[in-house]
């Protein structure tokens, strides 16, 4: 319990309750604004955080993620347009019930389940987390060489829908981190005579290229629209909240744990748990003919999931270092530049950095409640800012950040070059989580395997002889050859038969 | 512009013949130790990637015919939008060009204003907005985390140091 109400104590100060509160107000406008998301919200946030403790740093990343995940119901309450995809799931819903005139309950659900999703997701990486960990210990270069695998092929399979595509994207993901020298010979691979190349791309101004100037260059290819708010004024939003909580109880708790689960998933966040969680409300709904005519229920189960999941996704991501979606890829980047190589001994080396981060889940979902409705009150002007002018000022704002990390206009290339790359990618269909995560496993992943296949005096089946390695790799080359399998046992059937 | 998945996965196999090539030339290991080199993850990488691209190229070779090589998107077809994305792209290498010998006080307000008027209008609000968020970001960028943004060839701005 110490170390806990310590850390509670570490994030109350105010050089950590300031960031967090700037944070908050950042995330808040990041998840409001249609086309700001709370990644491309985290990824801006990373070259501030560079020059700060690493409490307070990853307290604003905690506090940003959590506030725009909250925010994207916004705008989809108020003008039926998702305000970050973790909103996706439900907007219609939340639309609906707003033009029945029910905006002030909406919007009060999506407030209120948020934070009681997100407490929920900070709880379980507080118990989940140490107890992994105390686990991991035991793990050698094997079996995080197989978890790496498990992860990335999760990312590639099940997250992105197009398992190929998926793969593709996966395997450039990889091939970009393998740029500079090599982790265990020293040499440089992918150079082509650069200098500056030869200490690799470098996390930062790949993952602002990614998530910022791909979706710069998107929003300047489309004519952006002027909003219709569909609520005129916007009552007590707290009003009408403890009845849903006592009636839905069980559709939050579900909510939660789903979240947790799909947030600890590597490759799939907040969106898909939301996705998930709000058809699994329908399906055990005792009303599911209500679901999409403005019925709360719906926005329950998966406002709490994609909450919880931010929490989930931390959990994998501290105690294997192995990321549950594209926020903690980053966050991972973050940890490795603070020095603190996540993992299960963070837990020794710096368990005041960890609990800290358990107390800054709990205060800034907590935070949530006031500044939440301070964002639903002032939503009206938040939504007329016009976003052919938020564009500039952040990509001015990228320029300088890619810049900051290095001192150097090398960065500013490599997110130039990586947000024209994740565009093309986006135009032609190929998912980005995967390239990202594969980005941030690459060097992981090749020097467990080299390291384990020089212990091994390459011998492969060694891969397959330890208990817990040889169970996560056996699981692994399952779901590569599953698809294969699946392929020649659909071919062979009947006319009639599911179209590949 | 939208490549048919076809050709997706041709220059899938391509960039991946390219890594292929490359990985070749590393310098390899004889020593029983170090038998797998620097060549050996990348040249693993990249037969996925070209197994990934040919699986990608055959499985949709029936559609190509019918919806062609590449699909040209409406934007592109928008002068405007075009234009748009351009001066996104041009702006980032004409700060990186610039802002080195001209400075950042001078570079990050022009590419803004253009921007700005470009994508929104308004060129008297685009005006103020290029300056105050140039101010705003040097102040915190320089002042506040002591980055050294280029001041190029004004002396006259060291002045806000």
């Amino acid at each position: 319990m110490e170390p806990i109400l310590n850390a509670l104590w570490l994030v109350l100060q105010p050089s950590t309750m300031w960031p967090m509160l700037v944070a908050s107000l950042f995330g808040l406008f990041f998840g409001a604004i249609p086309g700001l998301t709370a990644t491309m919200a985290t990824a801006l946030l990373i070259p501030v955080t560079f020059f700060m403790e690493p409490v307070p740093a990853l307290s604003m990343i905690i506090a940003a993620t959590a506030m725009a995940i909250f925010a994207g119901d916004v705008p989809g309450c108020l003008l039926r347009i998702p305000g970050t995809p973790a909103s996706a799931a439900y907007t219609d819903e939340a639309y609906a019930m707003t033009r029945k005139g029910n905006a002030e309950l909406a919007l009060g659900a999506c407030l209120v389940f948020s934070a009681i999703g997100g407490i929920f997701g900070a709880m379980a990486l507080a118990v989940a987390s140490p107890a992994l960990a105390e686990f991991a210990l035991m793990f050698s270069s094997i079996e995080y060489f197989w978890l790496a695998c498990l992860g990335l092929t999760c990312a590639a399979v099940v997250a992105s829908g197009a398992p190929l595509k998926g793969l593709i994207s996966l395997c450039l993901g990889l091939i970009f981190a393998m740029i500079g020298t090599d982790g265990i010979h020293g040499q440089p691979r992918f150079t082509f005579g650069s200098t500056e190349l030869m200490g690799g791309l470098g996390l930062v101004p790949a993952l602002v290229g990614v998530y910022a100037v791909t979706e710069i260059l998107r929003s300047a290819t489309v004519h952006l629209g002027t909003t219709q708010i569909a609520a005129q004024k916007i009552g007590s939003i707290f009003k009408g909240q403890w009845g849903l909580l006592r009636k839905y109880w069980l559709n939050t708790m579900r909510g939660n744990v789903i979240g947790v689960l799909i947030g600890a998933l590597p490759g799939a966040g907040a969106d898909i748990a939301a996705w998930v969680s709000y058809a699994i409300g329908r399906r055990f709904s005792k009303e599911p003919e209500k679901f999409g005519t403005g019925h709360p229920e719906g926005l329950v189960d998966a406002g709490a999931a994609n909450n919880a999941a931010l929490g989930g996704a931390w959990i994998p991501a501290i105690v294997f270092g192995i990321p549950g979606d594209s926020i903690t890829a980053i966050v991972i980047g973050v940890l490795y530049m603070k020095g603190l190589n996540p993992g299960p001994t963070v837990f020794i080396r710096s368990p005041d950095v960890v609990y800290g981060l358990f107390a800054a889940f709990f205060v800034a979902n907590l935070l949530m409640l006031p500044l939440g409705w301070l964002c639903i009150k002032s939503a009206r002007r938040i939504l007329s800012v016009p976003r052919e002018v938020l564009m500039p000022i952040i990509l001015l704002f990228c320029i300088v950040g890619s810049f900051a990390i290095g001192n150097s206009t090398f960065g500013i290339m490599v997110m130039l070059g990586m947000g024209i790359v994740g565009w093309i990618m986006e135009e032609n269909g190929l998912p980005l989580s995967p390239m990202i995560l594969a980005l941030v496993l690459g060097p992981m992943i090749e020097e467990k395997f080299m390291t384990s296949m020089q212990k091994e005096f390459g011998n492969f089946f060694a891969f397959f002889t330890r208990p817990v390695g040889g169970t996560l790799g056996v699981l692994t080359v399952l779901i590569w050859v599953a698809p294969l399998v699946f392929y020649v046992l659909g071919r062979r059937p009947v006319r009639g038969g599911a179209d590949v | 512009m939208r490549f048919h998945d076809s050709v997706i996965g041709l220059i899938a196999v391509m960039i991946g013949g390219f890594v292929l090539y490359q990985a070749s030339a590393f310098q390899n290991f004889q020593s029983h130790q170090l038998a797998y080199g620097p060549g050996f993850f990348p040249s693993i990488v990249a037969m996925v990637l070209i197994a990934a691209g040919l699986v990608l190229t055959f499985s949709r070779l029936s559609s190509l015919r019918r919806a062609g090589w590449i699909e040209i998107e409406p934007w592109l077809r928008t002068p405007r939008l075009v234009l748009n994305a351009a001066a996104v792209l041009l702006s980032v290498v004409v700060y990186i060009l610039a802002a080195d010998a001209v400075g950042f006080l001078i570079v990050a307000p022009a590419i803004l204003f253009v921007l700005l008027v470009l994508l929104w209008g308004r060129p008297a609000w685009a005006l103020v907005i290029a300056l105050a968020t140039t101010f705003a970001i040097h102040q915190f960028f320089v002042v506040v985390l002591l980055v050294p943004l280029p001041w190029g060839i004004v002396p006259f701005f060291n002045l806000f140091r």
